[in-house]
């Protein structure tokens, strides 16, 4: 078995609600996987058991060949799994260089003593450092570039601010990029730009990409395989047109809308 | 009536509820440092010898304080969107601030004539004869009731009017009379200063008189202050030519000798000061403590200081000491010159702008990297020779209060690491202080426990290490908390340090509440470093490697990993930081730095009781972050300065100085939350961050052709 990522049984049980539900899947290698389900669906709980800031109730997570239960965060990080967050969360009084800086931490190693003394090593990785942080910030053409790279996260827009959490997660240098709804909150234009740097990402820069998304022209566009997900299980499995014609998958995006109009309603 | 005039009329009611609100604030404050005795205390203290005393000037900064609030809180409603009048004129900014001033007046003539009819002194025992005298000038209390209220409502219009004037006037006036103020308050030190050699006679003759300031005095320090305010903006110009002439005239050679020789003289004086000048018989700190611990007698003391002396005039015989003191004095004299004839020819090329056709062309290239490296290496040059001859200059007392403010400084980098690059909220922070000073005592007392009797140096590696071991035992419970726990587990800690200290537990070997005595000075060679004036170097020492090592720590790969996990320690762990590390380190490394500060202490004192590491010390520590600005290096000196320079200077401070700090505080946080020195990408975020949004939108539309909006 030569799968990048593979999950099995996974569950998380908050009290008494299970977020996630003997939840089991794989990508492959060079794959862009897209997660759908409507909301409260377990799809960012999913995401934070990946990437240890949630402990799983029970099951397995391996990511080449390796068992992530019980790391932590910084060292799945390490391992190569990065990921952007739904609710944007960069380091608003860091710069926009720094920001990206930050994400080659873990590819790096200078001390204390190191920079006190700054010997020429130091220099060189912090030279590397900024180089790389840079290349990624060039992926966005011009947006993250120039003057803007001395100004301070807060500063930016809310579609750069998003471009940005992007650059810091292809900053570690990871395999495998978890993208929490990259395109909430942008207007149309700059939705078909995602998914189109999406696609980039993984066809120049040979990430692994798993994407939740709730804009289904992204997910059509980018998908080479579709997961959706209800009530923390999986509902369906397969292409975009396989899931979109799902009869548990319609069920689900309708049924959760009737009890909200009917909510609505009350 | 048609309706807008309605709303006018509420409107102006509103403000006029607003102004007597201010009013009667300014003079509940005025009441209240007058029943607390704070007017009086201060009142024993002239600004200006007979004229008006330091208590006088704080009511009536009050009183014209709450002029300028009120026009400032009318202005500031006013221009709010949705006002109804958005102008105000001279005449109504006028009378809100006599208003507000008047109530001020009014409230103390108010309490002044209660004092008549009931005698409060049983109640309040502050409200003496002697308040009241200062209040009435010594006549009766239904005389003055009306010049009071006169008094308070000119004062506030004068507040008001402040307000009014064109700032190129205003600020010479106010810095003017701010520094009259200063210097009236500072008139104790003034005369210790200034009647030490060296400085000439006349000038404190001039300066001072009796209980404090001359009239002339007063006159010349404001005419003084108001020059330089004026010269100021054109410094950096006279300065920049300054350094092009020097770069474009001198040769190299005489460049370098006036280096060498600036360098060799300043280390022969500081050399002198410390070994062989005997002027400063330092009052010895090991004597201050005589009474408490009866083995070390006052004559004890004495025979140290005079040994101290001779071992060090033996070291140089007398006619080399002349000599020494000869070559100095010439050197210095020659490069005064040298300084003085480049200002000179600056300032004449300035003015003579014809000349500059055939000035080289360092003299026009605004980004000439040898300028630039010049520029650089001749401030850092005075800055550290003004720092090495501050005790010179001043003597022994001025020198022990730049102890303080050092010990403290060093402290606020150290905790600067912990709290204001790692975004750890540590209010324990004197433990590793107490720490890093008992394991010092430990190590080189003799009289200690373990009778090591160690030097200062080779106990300071180990004191360093014992207490950064400290910083990761506390560090390692605390690691899962955050914000306000952490700061009430780590008050805990600190808490918990002292009483440690204290105990019969660890009595044997740390003394109890006798704590240790007899640590050697520090010396250095033959030299001891008795005296604040002698340790004031080392602890500058200790200040200038704490800054450095922040300053490179912060842009560095480690820095950037302590403010990631400060803004938001989830994400920071996310992306590939070890938070485990990081905290622990941040706790180590502020451990030790606060050690040396602590080592310090220790040799300074002589003696070391648990009692000195109360929770005050780490209290003041954090305001002094937080009102230099958190995370700013230069707001730490500043806010050292300001919080612990400033109260040692003025000794009636001392019964107020928490009252004085919590005002402080409260202020900062209201008006100025970032501190005084804020870092600078906090005001720039501040400033930008619109401009940047709309930078944004129209690059879209130009399609990425590069920013076409350029911030500097
Ligand atoms: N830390 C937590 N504690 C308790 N319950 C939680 C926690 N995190 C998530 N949940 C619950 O788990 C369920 C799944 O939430 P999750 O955020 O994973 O949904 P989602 O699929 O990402 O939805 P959305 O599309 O709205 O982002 C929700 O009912 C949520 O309330
Ligand atoms: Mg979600």
């Amino acid at each position: 078995m030569n799968k990048l990522f593979e999950c099995k049984n996974l569950s998380k049980d908050f009290g008494g609600l299970t977020a996630v539900n003997k939840f089991s899947f794989d990508i492959e290698e060079g794959e862009i996987v897209s997660l759908i389900g409507p909301n409260g669906a377990g799809k960012t709980t999913f995401f934070n058991l990946v990437t240890g800031l949630y402990p799983p109730s029970s099951g397995m997570i391996m990511f080449k060949g390796e068992d992530l239960i019980g790391l932590s965060p910084y060292e799945i990080t390490q391992l190569g799994i990065a990921r952007t967050f739904q609710a944007v969360r960069l380091f608003p009084d860091m710069t926009i260089l720094e920001n990206a800086m930050v994400g080659q931490h873990c590819r790096s190693k200078s001390g204390v003593l190191g920079a006190i003394l700054r010997p020429r090593s130091y220099q060189k990785e912090e030279e590397r450092i900024r180089n790389n942080a840079k290349e990624q910030l060039a992926f966005f053409g011009s947006r993250l570039m120039g003057f803007r790279l001395d100004q301070p996260a807060a500063s930016l827009s809310y579609a750069n601010r998003r471009r940005l959490e992007i650059a810091r997660a292809m900053s570690t240098e990871a395999k495998l990029l978890l993208l929490d709804e990259p395109a909430a909150g942008m207007n149309p234009k700059e939705t078909i730009e995602i998914a189109h740097l999406i696609g980039k990402l993984r066809d120049e820069r040979g990430f692994t990409i798993l994407v939740i998304e709730h804009d289904m022209r992204v997910v059509k566009d980018v998908s080479d395989r579709v997961v959706a997900m209800d009530y923390g299980g999986k509902i369906a499995e397969g292409t975009y047109e396989q899931v979109a014609t799902d009869e548990h998958v319609i069920e689900a995006y309708l049924g959760r809308t009737g009890i909200e109009e009917q909510d609505n309603a009350n | 009536m048609t309706d807008s005039n309605a709303a006018q009329m509420i409107i102006e009611r509103k403000h006029a509820t607003r102004t007597m609100l201010i009013g009667i604030y300014s003079g509940l404050v005025a009441l209240f440092i007058c029943l607390i005795g704070m007017v009086e205390t201060f009142g024993e203290r002239d600004i200006i010898g007979g004229i008006i005393s330091m208590g006088h000037t704080m009511l009536i900064i009050i009183a014209i304080g709450s002029g300028a609030i009120a026009v400032k809180t009318l202005r500031e409603d006013m221009s709010t969107p949705g006002a109804t009048i958005n102008k105000t004129s001279f005449v109504v900014e006028i009378f809100v601030g006599v208003t507000a001033g008047l109530i001020v007046g009014a409230t103390l003539s108010l309490f002044v004539f209660a004092t008549e009819l009931v005698d409060m002194r049983s109640v309040l025992i502050n409200v003496s004869p002697g308040l009241l005298e200062m209040l009435t000038l010594q006549k009766p209390a239904s005389q003055v009731m009306v010049t009071m209220t006169v008094l308070g409502s000119l004062l506030g219009g004068i507040g008001a009017a402040i307000f009014n004037i064109a700032p190129r006037i205003r600020l010479p006036l106010v810095l003017g009379l701010t520094s009259i103020v200063s210097l009236g308050m500072l008139r104790d030190m003034l005369k210790i200063v200034l009647t030490r050699e060296g400085w000439p006679s006349v000038l404190l003759n001039f300066l001072v008189k009796n209980q404090g300031l001359s009239i002339a005095g007063g006159t010349t320090i404001f005419a003084t202050t108001v020059a330089l305010v004026i010269i100021w903006p054109h410094l950096p110009v006279i300065y920049d030519k300054t350094v092009r002439i020097i770069i474009a005239y001198v040769p190299k050679v005489l460049q370098f000798s006036v280096g060498i020789i600036f360098a060799i003289t300043l280390t022969m004086r500081v050399f002198w000061f410390i070994a062989i000048s005997d002027k400063d018989l330092p009052i010895l700190p090991a004597c201050q403590t005589a009474d408490n611990s009866p083995d070390v007698g006052l004559d004890k003391c004495i025979s140290i200081v005079s040994n101290d002396i001779s071992t060090t005039t033996d070291l140089l015989g007398t006619n080399l000491a002349t000599l020494v003191s000869t070559i100095i004095t010439v050197s210095e004299m020659l490069i005064g010159t040298f300084i003085l004839l480049c200002v000179i020819f600056a300032i004449w090329n300035i003015r003579q702008r014809v000349n500059t056709t055939n000035i080289k062309s360092t003299l026009e290239d605004p980004n000439n990297a040898l300028l630039i490296i010049a520029k650089r290496n001749i401030s850092a040059f005075f800055g550290v020779s003004l720092l090495v001859s501050l005790p010179i200059l001043l003597g022994v007392f001025p020198s022990e209060v730049l102890l303080n403010v050092g010990l403290y400084m060093l402290m606020g980098f150290g905790l600067n690491i912990v709290v204001g690059m790692a975004g750890l909220l540590d209010l324990g922070y004197v433990a590793f202080f107490a720490v890093g000073a008992y394991s010092t005592a430990l190590l080189t007392s003799p009289r200690a426990s373990i009778e090591l009797g160690m030097s200062f140096w080779a106990a300071l590696p180990i004191v360093v290490l014992i207490t950064g071991a400290t910083g990761l035992l506390v560090g390692a419970p605390v690691l899962r908390m955050r914000g306000d726990y952490l700061a009430i587990v780590t008050l805990g800690f600190g808490e918990i340090a002292r009483f440690l200290f204290l105990s019969d537990w660890f009595k044997p070997w740390l003394g109890g509440a006798q704590g240790i005595i007899l640590i050697p000075p520090v010396s250095i060679g033959n030299i001891q470093l008795i005296g604040p004036h002698k340790l004031y170097y080392l602890i500058i020492t200790g200040c200038l490697i704490a800054l450095f090592i922040s300053a490179r720590l912060r842009e560095s790969r480690v820095g950037r990993a302590w403010m990631a996990m400060s803004e938001d320690e989830q994400v920071a762990e996310t992306m590939g930081i070890n938070t485990v590390y990081y905290k622990l380190l941040a706790f180590g490394l502020g451990a030790m730095i606060a050690s040396l500060s602590g080592a310090v202490f220790a040799a300074k004192l002589g003696t070391i009781f648990p009692h000195s590491f109360n929770v005050l010390v780490s209290i003041t520590a954090l305001s002094l972050l937080i009102v230099g600005g958190i995370g700013s290096l230069p707001g730490i000196i500043v806010g050292a300065l300001v919080l612990v320079g400033l109260p040692e200077l003025l000794r009636e401070f001392t019964e107020y100085r928490l009252l004085i700090y919590g005002a402080v505080l409260i202020f900062m946080m209201l008006s100025r939350p970032e501190g005084l020195i804020p870092r600078v990408r906090q005001t720039r975020k501040l400033d930008d961050q619109e401009l940047n949004q709309d930078a944004w939108l129209h690059d879209e539309t130009e399609a990425n052709n590069g920013p076409s909006v350029t911030v500097t």
